[in-house]
């Protein structure tokens, strides 16, 4: 009995020690950011002016979706990009032609005459509200007791979404330059209608995306290094 | 008692050894993992270039070294690394981890290559 007890010990103790070995030459790993350099997608000084033209919006009852889309990337473009952004009142972009309408060259070749603007950047953009509910861990204390405990409870929550198609077209040609799609999601506790201010949290995540395809960009990423 | 008295004796320094035998024992290496946490990647990425040199099978090195390409946006020099890193190890969590993010970021900045840059399983292993 006793022998068995300390063989069980022994064999405890073997085990305990290759383990901190291990542990001890197995090495850490640290997180670390970096920057990503990120080239421009249309070529730098191609083109001198810009319009921001019109978005294809489902009309929200607050909101005028392609007017606001429009005055903010206006203004963005004018404070971050070397680009002349052309005022001109946005256009209203016809639902039926939406998938058409990027090869139309004729179409954005007249726009471009009329506004002096050498690309135009236009497209669709969706802001949807959906409500949700999420399981969470809330912290209460004990009516009785006093303690503080932890539950897990069913919390309201909406998913605030933007979905954002943008198309640059040549002005000279009418031909599509670049497209892409940006999609953005911010959940708020509550039951909360569309408004401008959640608009312009969703926009300001998109943003660097879009001046992306304009100018330079670094964008931040984790990693991890390895020690020995 | 005595078996596992001397298989201890025996094993641990044999355990060292074998554990840490692709240890860089150079200064090179924490120097640059010092360099590197504080944003000095240039210094990080010479350092891990002479160690590498001493360390070629080196995994931990390979995606260092990948991580260095990487924040200087010499994309593809990082690609090569990091495949290097997860042939010598393949079932490394962080590498792994890494290298996953990387194609992601990778295959946007180059969609046409998003065919080619697809994952190989590990070498060694066959898929059932």
């Amino acid at each position: 009995m006793k022998n068995n007890i300390t063989k069980r010990l022994s064999k405890g103790w073997f085990c305990l020690i290759l383990g901190l070995v291990g542990i001890g030459c197995g090495g850490a790993a640290h997180l670390v950011t970096i920057q990503h350099p990120m080239k421009e997608r249309i070529p730098p000084g191609k083109y001198k002016s810009i319009l921001v033209a019109g978005f294809l919006a489902k009309e929200e009852e607050k909101l005028n979706l392609n007017f606001e889309t429009v005055k903010y990337l206006r203004t963005e473009l004018r404070k971050n990009t070397p680009y002349k952004v052309t005022e001109e009142k946005p256009i209203d972009i016809p639902p039926a032609r939406i998938e058409e309408l990027p090869y139309d060259t004729d179409f954005w070749k007249s726009l471009a005459i009329q506004a002096e603007a050498e690309l135009i950047m236009w497209g669709r953009v969706n802001y949807t509200v959906e409500p949700t509910a999420e399981l969470k861990e809330v912290r209460y204390r004990h009516p009785t007791t006093g303690r503080i405990l932890t539950a897990t409870q069913l919390v309201d929550m909406t998913n605030f979404k933007m979905e954002l198609d943008i198309y640059f077209s040549d002005g000279s040609s009418g031909e599509l330059v670049y497209r892409d799609k940006y999609s953005q999601i911010i959940p708020y506790k509550g039951r909360q209608s569309a408004d401008l201010t959640t608009f312009f949290a969703l926009m300001n995540r998109i943003l660097p995306s879009i001046l992306g395809v304009l100018i330079p960009q670094e964008t931040t990423e984790a990693r991890y290094i390895l020690s020995d | 008692m005595k078996i596992y008295g001397l298989l201890l004796i025996a094993i641990i320094p044999l355990w060292i050894g074998v554990s840490c035998a692709s240890t860089p024992a150079t200064s090179d290496y924490k120097f640059a993992i010092e360099a590197a946490r504080k944003g000095l990647w240039k210094e990080a990425l010479f350092r891990w270039k002479t160690a590498l040199e001493k360390n070629p099978d080196n995994a931990k090195l390979h995606n260092n070294l990948a991580v260095a390409y990487e924040n200087e946006g010499e994309y593809d020099l990082a690609l090569e690394e990091y495949r290097i890193a997860r042939r010598l190890d393949p079932d490394n969590y962080h590498i792994k981890d890494n290298y996953d993010s990387f194609l992601r970021f990778y295959q946007k900045l180059n969609p046409e290559k998003g065919e080619k840059e697809t994952e190989k399983p590990p070498p060694d292993r066959t898929i059932q």
